[in-house]
């Protein structure tokens, strides 16, 4: 599609540029702009000083399913449900918005953010498409992304019930080191 | 003057200081990104606009009062129970999540109210 406004397309820039700057990979900003790839490619360049990744995007659901990444993940999707109801806000700008406010949480929290800015578009698409919903848990009324289909009944989330090895992956070398300090 | 109503009279200026720093502050945070002040504050869209309007004068006047205009955002033990790290001892190992438990909690609930 070719664009025809000038405004338009410095807003789709702009978009661009703030998505870059979060660490998209290309395939989020062709989705999501209207600029030519080879544009796209220029301005990754510019704005990150390198080359893009190559590769497919990741694709599964399943990740957001395993113990941590489904914290992060609820987090992220619980921020952007909340601006996308309240807000009039394009659904990209509404991501761009609700992951800067997550990843804010998490460094208030002294955390590694564990989703990307492409894995946050990943999964507002998949929640688009139906494939995963958030789930209420019935412990603490917390709600936590699931798949849409499973049985949801009597769903109890990953914190208020944790998993007998939670915590003791490699993913918590870090807390574990600061809280030795 | 007895000695009760100067600790009433300072609790009183510190409640106005308190109301102040916090319409200054959702003023500053509306006018830097309204959509993200309005997560941030947990405040509608029509009172987030009238505070993004208020002048000076008019912020003043208002933090002028002896109630506090803000109040606490969330009301079951729930969330107060997440935050005081009630559930951080059965999490020992991973704990460096359990401070997002309330942040999820919290984030739902707003959705709903709002």
């Amino acid at each position: 599609m070719r664009i025809k406004s000038i405004v338009t397309e410095s807003r789709q820039i702009q978009r661009a540029i703030a998505l870059i700057k979060l660490g998209a990979r290309l395939q989020v900003l062709e989705s999501e702009t209207d600029l030519s790839y080879e544009r796209l490619l220029r301005l990754y360049k510019e704005v990150q000083g390198e080359s893009p990744a190559r590769g497919m995007l990741p694709f599964s659901t399943d990740w957001f399913m395993t113990w941590q990444p489904n914290i992060h993940s609820s987090l992220f999707l619980n921020i952007y449900e909340y601006l996308n109801k309240t807000t009039d806000l394009e659904e990209i700008d509404a991501i761009i918005k609700s992951y800067e406010l997550y990843i804010e949480q998490i460094k208030a929290q002294s955390l590694d953010p564990l989703l990307s800015v492409t894995r946050a578009w990943r999964l507002v698409k998949f929640v688009d498409a139906g494939m995963i919903t958030l789930t209420p848990c019935c412990k603490c009324g917390g709600k936590f992304v699931t798949h849409t289909y499973e049985l949801t009944k009597n769903y109890v989330c990953g914190l208020c019930e944790p998993p007998a090895r939670a915590g003791k992956g490699r993913g918590n070398v870090r807390a574990e080191e600061e809280a030795v300090v | 003057m007895s000695n009760a109503s100067v600790v009433n009279e300072q609790l009183l200026q510190e409640v106005r200081e308190v109301n102040l720093a916090y319409l200054v502050l959702a003023q500053h945070m509306i006018r830097a990104d309204k959509s993200q002040a309005r997560y941030r504050l947990g405040v509608s869209d029509e009172v987030a606009s009238i505070v993004e309007q208020l002048t000076p004068a008019q912020l003043m006047k208002i933090a002028g009062s002896n109630q506090l205009i803000l109040r606490f955002r969330f009301d079951d033990d729930v969330v107060w129970n997440l935050l005081t790290s009630h559930s951080r001892a059965k999490l020992a190992p991973g704990a460096a999540v359990a401070g997002l438990h309330a942040n999820i909690v919290m984030a739902g609930q707003f959705a709903e109210a709002n």
